[in-house]
């Protein structure tokens, strides 16, 4: 099997058709990666074709430096910054649980567990970049060291920032336990 | 190291990527410290129930709008050759004005960068002072004779040279009539839809020209190409451009109107207020 690399390059020099060996091995995590911080599938999946075309109209680029991925997600990083700045010109992080759009996915609550259930929620709440820090860092699985150079920050900071995101989401989950409680 | 110190390191540590080393202070420090070994057991124990939120799966939507992407670049690429008469024709004639290797074209640059220096001296007045009006002036005869350079190099063979000669524009405030024009008939013939695409960008920047926007909207009408015209469609609802409301009906009416593009154009009549 040919590495992310070896096909991109091949993408870079005009074989376009390679594009699709990436999206079947990316599309879900993309996805999954736009939909953990927007809970909208409609507007993930236009995110994620944005991204491909985006990838065609950068390809070149692209020098073969690096982790793939990490070159990849600094574009669907941007792509989403881009987003925002243009639907929600004055964004305050603190806000931003009362602006997240209503989910989508009425199914999955039905048949997944209350805890879950839960931390789904607890997970919607948190700020922003608290989401997007730990859905590169749980679900991505990425290193501190990417995450930092898709983010354009200190590996220390995205150290930090983890941590508190982990922190806020336990705060958040225990705050929503306790109403279910009650 | 302080308990602060461990605690930032714990999500290293529940993903198993610390180094033995560290991995062992941390373990003695946890035996030793009942307030971190708490903190890193709560902690633990969410990071864990993380990995149970589960997966999402994309409509088969997302895969039938990727298939017609790539319908698109490939029919861009295979008509390209018979849709771009009007743009070789300029790139020929470009061509036969240019010389044909890059050192002698930096040299054209040169020589076109020192005229505009020499005939700005000859513009200054007696007591050697520019006046605001002039320079002004002149910065704009730059800015034309920047734009006319760059749209000289615009008959660059390959796809990322287009692209990127097509970005230089993002800089400028303003465009000349001729730099609109050589973009439009870019937008309209160039045989890569990424090339395409990013005109459509460039000349959204400028969609406040009326002439820009006009040409625009005539170009719209005679897209063939869905990605394309998907592109176009957004750009004017994001506008809210009301005599695209119009096109948008009348293109309702084409054959062969991709389904895609068909619900992006009724889409669009809806927000268009």
């Amino acid at each position: 099997m040919k590495s992310d690399k070896e096909i991109m390059l091949k993408i870079k020099n005009g074989d376009l058709e390679k594009l699709r060996i990436i999206y079947d091995r990316y599309k879900v995590k993309l996805y999954n990666y736009y939909y953990r911080m927007t809970f909208n599938a409609q507007l993930s999946e236009d995110l994620v074709q944005d991204l491909f075309v985006k990838l065609i109209k950068y390809s070149h680029t692209y020098r073969g430096e690096g982790i793939f991925t990490t070159w990849m997600f600094q574009i669907a990083h941007n792509i989403y910054r881009d987003h925002i700045r243009k639907s929600k010109p004055v964004q305050d992080v603190d806000d931003m649980k009362d602006r997240l759009p209503v989910d989508d996915n009425v199914e999955e609550n039905l048949e997944t567990g209350e805890d879950i259930r839960i931390l789904r929620e607890a997970f919607k709440r948190l700020p922003e970049k608290d989401r997007e820090i730990l859905t590169m860092s749980r679900y991505q699985n990425m290193k501190y060291e990417e995450i930092a150079d898709v983010m354009e920050c200190a590996v220390g900071t995205i150290k930090s920032r983890v941590h508190y995101a982990l922190k806020n989401l336990r705060t958040e989950y225990f705050q929503l336990t306790n109403e279910a409680l009650l | 190291m302080k308990c602060e110190d461990m605690e930032k390191l714990f999500p290293d540590f529940f993903k198993g990527d610390l180094e033995p080393e560290i991995k062992e202070k941390m373990k003695k420090h946890l035996n030793e410290c009942s307030e971190c070994r708490l903190e890193a057991k709560s902690l633990n124990l969410l990071w864990e129930k993380l990995e149970e939120m589960p997966e999402e799966m994309p409509g088969v939507r997302m895969d039938e709008r990727f298939d017609m992407m790539m319908e698109a670049y490939a029919s861009g690429v295979k008509t390209g050759r018979s849709q771009v008469s009007l743009y070789h024709k300029f790139n020929e004639i470009i061509s036969n004005i240019l010389p044909k290797t890059p050192a002698l074209q930096f040299a054209l640059i040169a020589v076109i960068f020192f005229s505009g220096i020499f005939i700005g001296d000859r513009g200054m007045d007696d007591g050697n002072t520019i006046r605001s009006d002039e320079l002004a002036r002149m910065r704009a005869d730059i800015q034309n004779t920047n734009q006319l350079v760059m749209l000289s190099l615009m008959n660059q063979a390959t796809t990322s040279e287009r692209i990127k000669n097509i970005m230089k524009f993002e800089s400028y405030e303003k465009l000349n009539e001729e730099a609109i024009n050589t973009l439009i008939t870019v937008l309209n013939n160039d045989p890569d839809t990424s090339v395409r695409l990013e005109t459509i960008e460039i000349l959204n920047k400028f969609i406040d020209n009326q002439y820009v926007k006009d040409n625009l909207l005539i170009a719209l009408q005679s897209q063939e190409n869905p990605y394309v015209q998907i592109a176009l469609i957004d750009m004017f609802v994001m506008e809210n451009e009301k005599k695209a409301a119009d096109i948008f009906k009348a293109m309702l009416f084409k054959n062969n109107l991709n389904v895609q593009v068909k619900q992006k154009l009724e889409e669009g009549i809806a927000n268009i207020s």
